[in-house]
């Protein structure tokens, strides 16, 4: 099963273009990630719980036929007036719904989160909790010191049974660094301890239920990658490092036309007379202009047009974006027409009236007379190569 | 939407709050043109409570600029808030202007 229900809160205002699990890391959903791994591993019956926006999960996905995968959904939620309505039931009581519809879960089953990029060992893990007769297996990771307080800590006996758990502790209180990333093994006999028809959450109510009734709970530390998109900056270090071809077994789309460079069919660029720095991923139907400057790691999403002159740096770019001559981009995210910091500062570009700056790439934007000013102020700029601008 | 002045010693203080756009843009224009005509042209900008600015707003900014500039004097702004920081970062605003965390800080950098 993956969770895909979730609004993302943290996320926003990314989340109120697209749910959670479709956030792309270089083009391509975390979700399908997360598909082609289990699928990779031997876990092609998938059930994802979907709740808000649970179109764009469902009509990406289908059948998971394309995928190599057979998939099924369990929407949580109703139609009302024509309109569905999101309404989660928690983790817990998502594989409680899916087991009282049909008794899906008649063996052991995983359960993961589908939020994050992983390539963990599940048959080691399996290995491991059928080894213990564990009811349930938590697959944990080791974190570095001063990254406990982000995470749910655990703490193991010798012989990986659950002692406690800590939520986010200060790094002076932790009493280890391994953390609960949110993938589990799961045994049927579960499903005795969740009750049916409430909101129910896994960490924080099924586990202390185990944990209370002496149920053998276990945790299993694995070395493996785990890209986790929390919150705005988490997704953006996360590209950042797919992007930097960090994500062992990934391949990065398009073509290497330079060292570091991979673009897309159909782009309109004269190398010679750009510069761009990489890692850069840069779409299909791309047209970057005479003296324009994009610096790595950046994605500039397929349609896109950079205008000559334009300045990106540390960026990730929505597809369908005009970024015009006289923008300077650094660190930004811009999506679902928001320029977005990875602090979480975000504007709504068309609100400010900057159509010149960034704007769609299929519109024509109209003239703005502030942008003849600013065009000349950075012709300015450029012949002094940064210098203070004399008028 | 209000433009305040107030002078110490040398260095006028013009202080705008609310959403700095064509209407708030029009009132500064004004108010750049009193202070220029007054031979008053070193300006601190105070934006600490601008919570809003549009192309109006910056197209003002950067004509008080040009219009003080050439009476050899000087804009300094203070007080951005992390989204008109944005919008001055995004159109290389950030580079044309001196831009200070305060208005103290601003007023201390004429010397």
């Amino acid at each position: 099963m993956i969770l895909g229900a979730g609004k993302g809160t943290r996320v926003r205002p990314v989340t109120y273009t697209v749910p959670k699990p479709m956030i792309s890391l270089a083009g391509k959903p975390v979700l399908e990630f997360i598909v082609e791994h289990l699928v990779a591993q031997g876990f092609s019956q998938i059930v994802i719980n979907t709740s808000y926006m649970a179109d764009t999960i469902e009509g990406y996905f289908r059948d998971g036929s394309r995928f190599g995968a057979d998939i099924a959904y369990s929407f949580e939620g109703k139609l009302v007036d024509g309109e569905l309505q999101g309404e989660a039931i928690g983790s817990a009581g998502g594989m409680k719904k899916i087991q009282d519809f049909s008794g899906f879960f008649d063996d052991t089953f995983a359960v993961l989160c589908g939020d994050a990029v992983i390539d963990v060992d599940l048959r080691a893990a399996l290995e491991f909790h059928h080894s213990r007769g564990a009811v349930a297996t938590i697959i944990l990771k080791e974190v570095e010191p001063d990254e406990v307080s982000s995470y749910g800590i655990v703490q193991l006996g010798d012989d990986g049974r659950i002692l406690r758990f800590q939520e986010k502790p200060a790094p002076e209180e932790a009493v280890s660094r391994v953390a609960n990333t949110g993938i589990y093994l799961f045994e049927p006999e579960v499903f005795s301890f969740i009750p049916s028809g409430v909101e129910y959450d896994i960490g924080s109510q099924l586990f202390p239920a185990l944990v209370a009734a002496g149920a053998p709970l276990y945790g299993i530390a694995l070395p493996f990658t785990w890209l986790d998109i929390g919150n705005v900056r988490s997704w953006w270090d996360a590209t950042r490092s797919v992007v930097s071809g960090e994500l062992a077994g990934f391949k990065l789309p398009g073509r290497e036309l330079r060292p570091g460079v991979f673009c897309g069919l159909n782009c309109s660029i004269d190398f010679d007379a750009v510069e761009i720095a990489p890692p850069v991923l840069i779409g299909g139907s791309v047209s970057v202009g005479a003296g324009a400057r994009i610096i790595g790691p950046a994605v500039i999403g397929p349609g896109s047009v950079i205008e000559p002159g334009a300045d990106i740096s540390g960026c990730i770019i929505d597809s369908y974006t005009r970024v015009g001559g006289v923008a300077t981009l650094e660190d930004k995210i811009i999506f679902g027409n928001r320029c977005i910091s990875p602090d979480g500062v975000s504007i709504r570009i068309a609100d400010h009236d900057i159509g010149w700056i960034l704007g769609d790439a299929r519109e024509q934007g109209p003239p703005n007379p502030v942008n003849e000013t600013l065009q000349e102020l950075a012709n300015e700029l450029r012949d002094k190569n940064g210098s203070q601008v004399l008028l | 939407m209000s433009v305040k002045v107030h002078h110490e010693a040398a260095i006028t203080v013009i202080t705008i709050a609310g959403r700095f756009d064509a209407l708030m843009a029009k009132e500064f224009k004004n108010c750049i043109a009193d202070l220029t005509d007054g031979q008053r042209t070193l300006i601190a900008l105070d934006m600490a409570a601008v919570n809003f600015i549009d192309s109006s707003g910056l197209g003002s900014l950067v004509g008080a600029l040009k219009g003080i500039s050439k009476e050899k004097g000087e804009i300094r702004i203070a007080g951005l808030s992390p989204e008109v920081r944005t919008i001055f970062e995004l159109t290389r605003l950030h580079r044309i202007f001196d831009i200070y965390e305060n208005i103290e800080t601003a007023c201390a950098s004429f010397g």
